[in-house]
């Protein structure tokens, strides 16, 4: 992994207009990508995290917009950038990937002609170039018989096929970073390996950066570097994926941690009670503070700041303010960190 | 494809023939018959029942007109000097025709491009402004308008055509001359055509523009104008057939009203009078062949939509 | 950093609020009425309606006037008698036609009595002479030099030719030609005229006139329609019409009739619709659905037209047996009844069309699965899964109905089907103002502005119905 950044996010802050108000969707959220590492992002719906990656593509519904902060990219402020400036960026140096294949492709178009057009569209080749690149495209997502494929239609194809079309045009024209969001929730799980694996394989081919969204955390596991937890549009905690597996901090993380199953557990898993804050009026403090075990005075009052868990790994909760008291977290967390220490 | 074709086709011709017989039977409750004009004597009209058969049982009568009809034969008007029914409607049907035709082009096409502003505007001053204007479109009865547009543009600016010219090269009134005076009847029509489109073309493009892979086309990079003109109007159109289909059926049989007013000799006038004066078999002629342009037009719009949608397209046909 | 060491203590947190819902919650109707009240054409055209119905019911309540007290066949030699400034009693002819004029507004110079018409050169110069035998033999075409001396006018109608009227001074003037000499005269319109005339000085504006070629001279001018039928201490707010009827009465009755006749229609449409489509939608995939589809479908191609003239051709059959049952029932109500029928004869195809779909749709849905597992009987399947999930989409439909009957009902009287003089309505209403629009256009003009603003009032509202309780917007 580099260390060159290839995306800054500083304090974003996105909010929607609607019949009942502002809901601010994203409240101050800061992290870096860096070459061609994956970035996991891991939330409950409503935590902020495809509105993220969303205003990083620009592709804000029209009630959005960007309440604050910068989203670096190159020499360009995305959050501050014109529309029309976007398009040589968009599915040419930064792409998407969606979740549900069976609604992501056009219905009435073929799909070699789907393909060509992000081709044509970024890069200044001939139209039989851009068919030649595409029968490419098609083979090394793993589909065999790219020329006959190109005249089919979407319907003709099962959902991971698609899925692997639609990944085949966010990689057409080798863009420095791939968003995925949640591209592997609507398959089977078998296909998800295989979706997973194809992934990877590609990002290395290519040597792109990924910003993956998940509330999956064995997919997490599976393919990220580092992992950002978000929750009612904050970051709360960031690190490394080892780092936030075994060593969690934050309470919402053990929560998250908690409530996966592994071989070794026995008992009742843990379950986080409640549901996530309206974001109309988002409360004072830590947003998770009434759902949480450990919860201080403090945390009602006032946003917990990052503090620094090492070089690579930070969680903005008081518990680790030195004044705090200490606390144990759930045995599951516990038993991790025993097994961490094995390793 | 080719035995879903042949099974509609198939079931036109029952559907025709129970029309057929409904209506036939259904004639008959009608209190009177042809000849009660007060000028007609007992005696001939005695006669003419006679001629025509129409003293016989009905079921007999039933039996020889179905036997005509396998011939061609859809009887006489016994109004109109007799004249064969076949030969009336074919001689008014291009009117109908040439005014229908006028107001669905003009109508469908206004209707998609108003609809496709209002859904790409929506929720702006244009998309209310133009959704009233297409409800006052329709709120205006066609009689109102038709007497109004006479009156105003024709009498007072001196624009266009009370009447409908057909196109008559011994009168010298040329294809230019006619279709000028289509104008405004065209036009009273197409109201109707404009406000049922727009509205559908609306709700269908924001339901399309709404969707995941018009957001996977700006992902792309296209700009709003290329992901309209690319994607989402050609998703939008498609179901926008499935109402011409019934538009043009309106269109061919219920224009009564324009014909009236603009002098139009058209089906719909026939129709009328002939069912004022019991005249059976021209009512029956017309009805049946409203029936056969119902079923037909339908039949076409299935199969245009069949061809036109990719996803029914490579499945079979079967809509 | 420095915050204050207490408030790092931990809080014990009641679980048991937190899966409050936090948001109030509104009932599906609630919701659609919030949305319905944003779309402002919509607010408008429902305060619209409020206004006109209002009205509509405030209008006398004698929308059917078939017979007279003594019952003879109703004619308008029977309407009601009105008199004029001197006591007498005015003539139905003289008030027939008359142009509105409204107290207040008639200031303004709209809606003041004024209309355009024509009149030969006779009945303006000299007007109508008394009855009386002496003036009577002045009228001999041989008498005109002394008629025009015992009117103390200088020149007969029929000898000169108007050509213009003009102002000079603050005085009306005239010029005219002198058919003998082809002199050009210009005197004050006054000299011109008799006493007898209805026409005086001040009571019209000239606009034109012509000669026709048997050298008959009309004459158009604008006046005071009121003041020359000698009914000035009379208002007809929107004029009368061909049969001397106060329009404004009639306007409002009409829209009331029409607004009956439509309401009635679409209520027995829809009771036919929703229980044929139930019953087909919960047979559906059996024989009885498909036979019921087909009977539908053949139907529905016959033309409407067929049923109404039948239907109305068998009007008297009808009326008599009705009678028989219900002995008090008028003519009119009878031919009332038969068109509401015959309105409502192909409009139930479609309404059944929609609801089957919406039951096949939700018979498969699995909260109806759900149901039967729990032992729910089909009735309340129907009452408390079913009919919930169609009734916004009828109540649409049904808002969508009503202009399209009423219009309708206009229709039919156009092509002589529907309600029979005198009764009113705006069908009738819009016809006889057709009849009219040469001389006045506003008897055209009145009822088709209020029928397209009710129709209008009701498409919008309806519009504003479809987006405030369609499930995708919310």
């Amino acid at each position: 992994m580099n260390n060159n950044k290839v995306l800054e996010v500083k304090d974003l802050e996105v909010n929607f207009r609607t019949y009942a108000g502002d809901v601010q969707a994203v409240r101050g959220i800061s992290f870096d990508l860096y070459e061609g590492e994956t970035l996991a992002i891991v939330g409950e719906s409503g935590s902020g995290k495809s509105v993220t990656v969303k205003a990083i593509m620009g592709l804000l519904a029209s009630n959005g917009y960007y309440a604050g902060g910068e989203i670096n990219y190159e020499d360009i402020n995305i959050a501050k950038t014109k529309e029309k400036d976007l398009h040589s960026v968009r599915g040419n140096q930064i792409a998407m990937v969606f979740q549900d294949p069976m609604t992501s492709l056009d219905p009435t178009m073929t799909i070699g002609k789907q393909i060509m057009e992000v081709i044509l569209l970024h890069q200044n080749v001939s139209k039989s170039e851009a068919y030649q690149k595409a029968v490419k495209l098609i083979e090394l997502v793993g589909i065999s018989s790219p020329e006959d494929r190109m005249k089919q239609y979407p319907h003709q194809f099962s959902g991971g096929m698609r899925q692997r079309i639609v990944i085949a045009i966010a990689l057409a024209c080798e863009p420095k970073i791939l968003i995925a969001d949640e591209p592997t929730t609507a398959l089977d799980v078998t296909i998800q390996a295989q979706i997973l694996d194809l992934m990877k394989d590609l990002q290395q081919k290519i040597g792109a950066s990924v910003i993956f969204i998940t509330h999956d955390l064995g997919v997490v596991a599976n393919v990220a570097d580092r992992v950002a937890v978000m929750y009612a549009g904050r970051i709360v905690e960031i690190g490394t994926a080892d780092e936030i597996f075994y060593d969690p901090q934050h309470p919402y993380t053990w929560g998250l941690i908690g409530s996966m199953p592994d071989l070794d557990t026995d008992g009742d898993l843990y379950a986080i009670p409640g549901t996530p804050p309206n974001l109309l009026r988002p409360p004072k403090g830590d947003a998770f503070a009434i759902r949480s075990e450990f919860a201080m005075q403090i945390d009602f009052e006032e946003q917990p700041p990052f503090f620094k868990v090492s070089e690579t790994h930070q969680a903005a909760t008081w518990l680790l303010h030195e004044d705090a008291p200490k606390v144990t977290p759930p045995a599951v967390i516990g038993k991790r960190r025993e097994r961490l220490k094995e390793v | 494809m080719l035995r879903y074709v042949v099974e509609r086709l198939f079931l036109i011709f029952l559907t025709l023939f129970v029309v057929l017989t409904i209506n036939f039977f259904l004639l008959r409750l009608m209190p009177g018959t042809p000849f009660d004009n007060p000028k007609i004597t007992p005696a001939q009209k005695e006669l003419m029942v006679r001629k025509y058969g129409l003293d016989d049982p009905v079921g007999v009568q039933y039996l020889r007109y179905l036997n005509d009809v396998l011939h061609g034969d859809f009887g006489v008007s016994f109004r109109l000097q007799d004249q064969p029914v076949t030969k009336l409607i074919a001689m008014r049907l291009p009117h109908t025709v040439q005014i229908g035709s006028m107001a669905l082009v003009f109508g469908v096409v206004v209707g998609i491009l108003l609809g496709a502003l209002a859904a790409i505007y929506r929720g702006s001053f244009w998309d209310g402004f133009v959704t009233i204007l297409a409800v006052i479109g329709v709120s205006i009865p066609s009689m109102v308008l038709a007497a109004l547009l006479q009156h105003y543009v024709v009498a007072e600016w001196g624009m266009f055509t009370y009447l409908y010219n057909p196109i008559d090269a011994t009168r010298g009134i040329s294809v230019w001359d006619s279709l000028y005076s289509s104008i405004l009847p065209a036009f009273s029509l197409s109201l109707y055509v404009i406000s049922a489109t727009m509205r559908y073309m609306r709700s269908e493009l924001v339901e399309v523009l709404n969707s995941d892979y018009i957001l996977l086309a700006r992902a792309k990079g296209l700009n709003k104008t290329q992901v309209i003109m690319r994607h989402a109007l050609r998703n939008a159109l498609i179901p926008v057939i499935t109402i011409v289909g019934p538009m043009t059926i309106g269109l061919l049989t219920g224009s009564l009203v324009i014909e009236m007013f603009y002098g139009v000799p058209g089906l719909s006038r026939l129709l009328l009078n002939a069912t004022s004066q019991n005249d059976y078999f021209l009512i029956l002629g017309v009805n049946v062949f409203y029936s056969f342009l119902f079923v037909t037009v339908i039949l076409i719009i299935d199969l245009l939509y069949g061809v036109i949608d990719p996803r029914i397209r490579l499945r079979g046909g079967k809509s | 950093m420095s915050v204050n060491k207490d408030k790092f203590v931990l809080v014990q947190n009641k679980f048991e609020d937190v899966d409050k819902i936090e948001t109030q919650s509104l009932t599906f109707w609630q919701d659609a009425w919030r949305r319905l009240r944003k779309n402002k054409g919509a607010m408008f055209g429902l305060a619209m309606i409020f206004v006109l119905i209002i009205f509509a019911i405030a209008a006398p309540m004698e929308p059917f006037v078939p017979n007279n007290a003594d019952g003879t066949p109703f004619s308008y030699k029977k309407a009601p008698v009105l008199f004029d400034e001197e006591g007498n009693e005015i003539a139905k002819e003289d008030i027939s036609f008359v142009p509105p004029r409204i107290p207040g507004i008639e200031k303004l110079g709209i809606f003041d009595g004024f209309t355009v018409i024509e009149r030969g050169s006779w009945d303006i110069l000299i007007g109508n002479l008394p009855k009386t035998t002496e003036w009577d033999a002045l009228k001999s075409p041989l008498k005109r030099k002394d008629l025009i001396a015992a009117l103390g006018i200088p020149y007969h109608p029929f000898e000169i030719n108007f050509i213009d009227m003009f102002k000079k001074d603050g005085v009306n003037f005239a010029k005219v030609k002198v058919l003998a000499t082809g002199e050009i005269v210009e005197l004050p319109y006054a000299d011109l005229i008799s006493e007898f005339t209805r026409f005086q000085d001040g009571t019209f504006e000239y606009v034109s006139s012509e000669v026709d070629d048997k050298g008959v001279e009309m004459i158009k001018i604008n006046a005071d329609y009121y003041e020359i039928q000698n009914i000035k201490n009379l208002y007809f707010w929107f004029g009368t019409d061909k049969l001397a009827l106060d329009v404004w009465t009639r306007l409002w009755t009409g829209v009331r009739v029409s607004l009956l006749i439509a309401l009635a229609s679409m209520v027995l449409d829809f009771s036919m619709g929703i229980v044929y489509g139930t019953v087909a939608g919960f047979y559906a995939g059996t024989i009885i659905d498909t036979i019921m589809m087909r009977f539908t479908e053949i139907i529905g191609s016959i033309p409407m037209l067929v049923f109404m003239i039948i239907m109305i051709s068998l009007i008297d059959p009808i009326e008599t047996f009705i009678s028989g049952i219900f002995p008090n029932i008028t003519y009119t109500t009878v031919r009332l009844l038969i068109i509401i029928v015959a309105m409502s004869l192909t409009g139930w195809i479609g309404v059944s069309r929609v609801v089957r779909a919406q039951i096949l749709k939700l018979r498969d849905q699995e909260f109806i699965l759900a149901s039967r597992t729990l032992g729910a009987s089909k009735i309340r399947l129907m009452q408390k899964h079913l009919f919930p999930n169609i009734i916004g989409q009828l109540v649409v439909m049904m808002t969508f109905t009503i202009p399209g009957a009423i219009y309708y009902e206009a229709f039919l009287t156009f092509i002589g089907m529907g309600l029979p003089i005198p009764m009113a309505s705006l069908g009738v209403l819009l016809r006889d103002g057709y009849n009219s629009i040469q001389t006045i256009p506003a008897m055209l003009l009145i009822p088709s502005f209020i029928m397209s603003l009710l129709m209008l009032s009701i498409n919008l509202l309806a519009n504003g119905l479809r987006d405030a309780l369609d499930p995708r917007m919310r």
